[in-house]
């Protein structure tokens, strides 16, 4: 790099470099069937520039057939994909600057770091002194200069997964595309990965596109989360919008840990409703779904729910009482399971500190369900 | 595998090796048999041991023409092979069809099941002088042209005999050099067709000579086509041995034949063998999974 002028192999200088190419991304009525299967069914959403948008879901649901007809391994039967306003639905995957991390990284077995990294850029045929600079910025980027001449074979997960990482982001693409990248990585090293991931998509503010199948992951990396189920897009909203209002019965179960609960419309007035749950009563506050005829479901997060010592006998005042019959003592959280007395079965959070009183297994306790953190369902 | 149950299994190979023991004392004996003498007009055989037949058998022009030709002759088959086999190959390695891969399989081993002289006959009937294809050029107002009883109807059986060896073995490789490598390539800017040389076809290299390997090997001992369709005017190696014990009864001299021939092949399959360990070399992780 020496015969380089221009100090562009610095690394600091990458992220501002990277930062010009930020596009937005806009799909609109994406759809795809296999046989009589509708893979993706009219999907349509809009990823501002430089966000990272998660699709998340259950294996089968559509994701990574959306994520595969970004990058162009997809042929939809309609709909369109616009990058930065430019429509790339009719391009093949080599004419699209979307660069994509495969579930299992892709490295090619029979190149070095340095060769799987300037790939991309011989493609372009790009200069060989100018390949050698960028390949540099990007290894040093990921942190993986050291290893810059070994196999992929020869590297751990973690440095497979930053090499991959590095040859994707090495040719500037306007789009990031994430397929599951850490499922095969182990727990520790995978909570690293994800918020070095993140960090450096921040810094680059490129726009990223990431699926998975894990909530968690998809909580701790993304701006928006599009939760999705059979083909169609559920819910799409900020992560703590998902997690603390899921729109459906299917969010909410996938969440994860969310207490269901249904119950009919006893009453309502201006200032909210009385939704009655096997005996009890729970005012709510708000209008009820309009299409309420029959059963309202809501979620309750179980960190939403306190509890108190239950009186003695049973007060008949409508108010949830029931047995605790199992717990989970996470260190700093406490997870009871209470039996309530309509055969309903809830788990309710506690945070613990040293002076927390553990509850036993057995005991009677009343529930104080905060109307506020109750979210009305459709579906 | 624990200890004791690997030990077991050594018992269960015995009958294997017995029969393997067996078969190769019987060429020991027959490669012995060389080094004896035919009594002219005879089928006996007479000491003393001398290597004069084998002096005899290098001596022969027709001889060293007809191992040469037979090497080469192997070589072209292989050659031919590669060329139409690994489409094949890759195509049912890579195809989402289900009904796509079992019917090239289908074409490919259903001959199989019918016997070697089966086959032969029914080249007979397609490639005749009156066969299916002279008998369609003839219609349409075209020269018929002799593909049978030369070189041409031994290369044409030939290679649809050997085609399965080399494309289910090149399969079994390209089936290990993950799909997702080729879309990689295609991503970061590759077309499909750089995509596939710079990364299938070198990844399935290891493979590819394997399958050479064994087709060249099969090709080499080939006696049946040459006998049929060839006509006595293409003759290979095995065909040659085959006369000297049928039509002249000179045992000694045949087995001398077989012994030289063995020698020969076994230098260029080695040969072979040593290419692919240096290409395995070139590509250390070549056929792995990343």
């Amino acid at each position: 790099m020496r015969d380089d002028p221009a100090p562009k192999g610095d690394p600091r200088d990458e992220p501002a470099r990277l930062a010009g190419n930020r596009r937005a991304l806009s799909i609109a009525g994406l759809t795809k069937s296999y046989g009589a299967q509708r893979a993706v069914d009219e999907v349509s959403f809009e990823v501002p520039a430089g966000s990272l948008l998660t699709l998340l879901g259950p294996s089968g649901c559509g994701k990574t057939t959306i994520l595969r007809a970004i990058a162009g391994f997809v042929a939809p039967d309609a709909g369109r994909i616009e990058v930065g306003g430019v429509d790339i639905t009719a391009l093949p995957p080599e004419r699209r600057q979307t660069a994509m991390l495969f579930q299992n990284y892709a490295l090619f077995p029979h190149m070095t770091v340095v060769q799987n990294v300037a790939f991309g850029l011989k493609m372009r045929r790009l200069g060989r002194a100018e390949i050698a600079a960028k390949v540099a910025a990007a290894l040093a980027l990921v942190r993986l200069e050291a290893l810059a001449g070994r196999y992929p074979a020869e590297l751990s997960g973690g440095q497979q997964q930053r090499a991959a990482l590095a040859r994707a982001l090495v040719t500037e693409p306007q789009l990031l595309l994430l397929d599951e990248p850490f499922g095969a990585l182990d727990q520790n090293l995978r909570e690293a990965m994800q918020v070095e991931l993140r960090k450096l998509q921040q810094r680059l503010g490129i726009t990223t596109i990431l699926v998975t199948h894990d909530q968690q992951e998809a909580l701790i990396l993304s701006d928006l989360i599009a939760v999705m189920n059979a083909g169609r897009i559920e819910q799409l909203a900020p992560p703590i919008e998902v997690y603390d209002h899921p729109a459906t019965r299917f969010v909410a179960g996938f969440m994860g840990a969310a207490n269901l609960l249904t119950g009919k419309l006893l009453a309502r007035d201006a200032t909210g409703f009385d939704l009655g749950i096997g005996g009890s009563r729970l005012r709510l506050p708000g209008a009820p779904p309009l299409d309420a005829a029959d059963e309202i479901a809501i979620a309750v997060r179980p960190e939403a729910i306190g509890l108190d010592a239950a009186p003695a006998e049973p007060s008949g005042d409508g108010g949830f009482v029931g047995r605790i019959s199992f717990l989970t003592n996470l260190g700093s959280r406490l997870l009871y399971e209470i039996e309530l007395a309509q055969g309903l079965r809830l788990t309710v959070e506690e945070q613990r500190q040293d002076k927390t009183r553990i509850r036993a297994v057995g005991e009677r306790v009343r529930l104080r369900i905060d109307p506020g953190h109750c979210t009305v369902l459709r579906g | 595998m624990s200890g004791p149950a690997r030990s077991d299994g050594r018992w269960l190979a015995l009958p294997g090796l017995l029969v393997l023991g067996l078969f190769f004392a019987a060429f020991i004996v027959f490669a012995a048999v060389s080094l004896l003498h035919n009594v002219p007009g005879t089928a006996s055989i007479v000491g003393p041991p001398s290597f004069d037949n084998y002096r005899d058998v290098i001596a022969l022009r027709l001889n060293r023409d007809v191992t040469l030709d037979t090497l080469l002759l192997a070589l072209e088959l292989t050659g031919i092979c590669v060329l139409i086999g690994y489409p094949l190959a890759y195509l049912m390695a890579r195809t989402p069809s289900r009904i796509v891969r079992n019917l090239i399989l289908f074409a490919l081993i259903v001959t199989f099941l019918s016997g070697g002289v089966t086959r032969a006959y029914a080249w007979l009937i397609i490639l005749g002088n009156r066969g299916l294809v002279n008998t369609l050029l003839q219609m349409i107002g075209l020269e018929s042209i002799p593909l049978v009883h030369n070189r041409t109807g031994v290369i044409i059986s030939l290679v649809h005999f050997l085609l399965p060896f080399f494309v289910l073995t090149l399969f079994g490789g390209l089936k290990t050099v993950p799909a997702a490598l080729e879309e990689a390539a295609r991503n970061l800017g590759a077309s499909r067709l750089r995509s596939f040389v710079a990364v299938t076809l070198p990844l399935s290299v290891p493979a590819l000579i394997a399958a050479a390997t064994l087709t060249y090997a099969v090709a080499l001992s080939s006696f049946l086509f040459p006998a049929l369709l060839g006509g006595g005017r293409s003759p290979m190696a095995a065909n040659l041995i085959y006369q000297k014990i049928l039509d002249v009864f000179d045992i000694p001299a045949a087995a001398a034949m077989a012994v030289l021939f063995l020698l020969i092949a076994l230098a260029c399959i080695g040969l072979l063998g040593q290419l692919e360990r240096a290409v395995q070399r070139r590509f250390p992780t070549a056929g792995r999974r990343a």
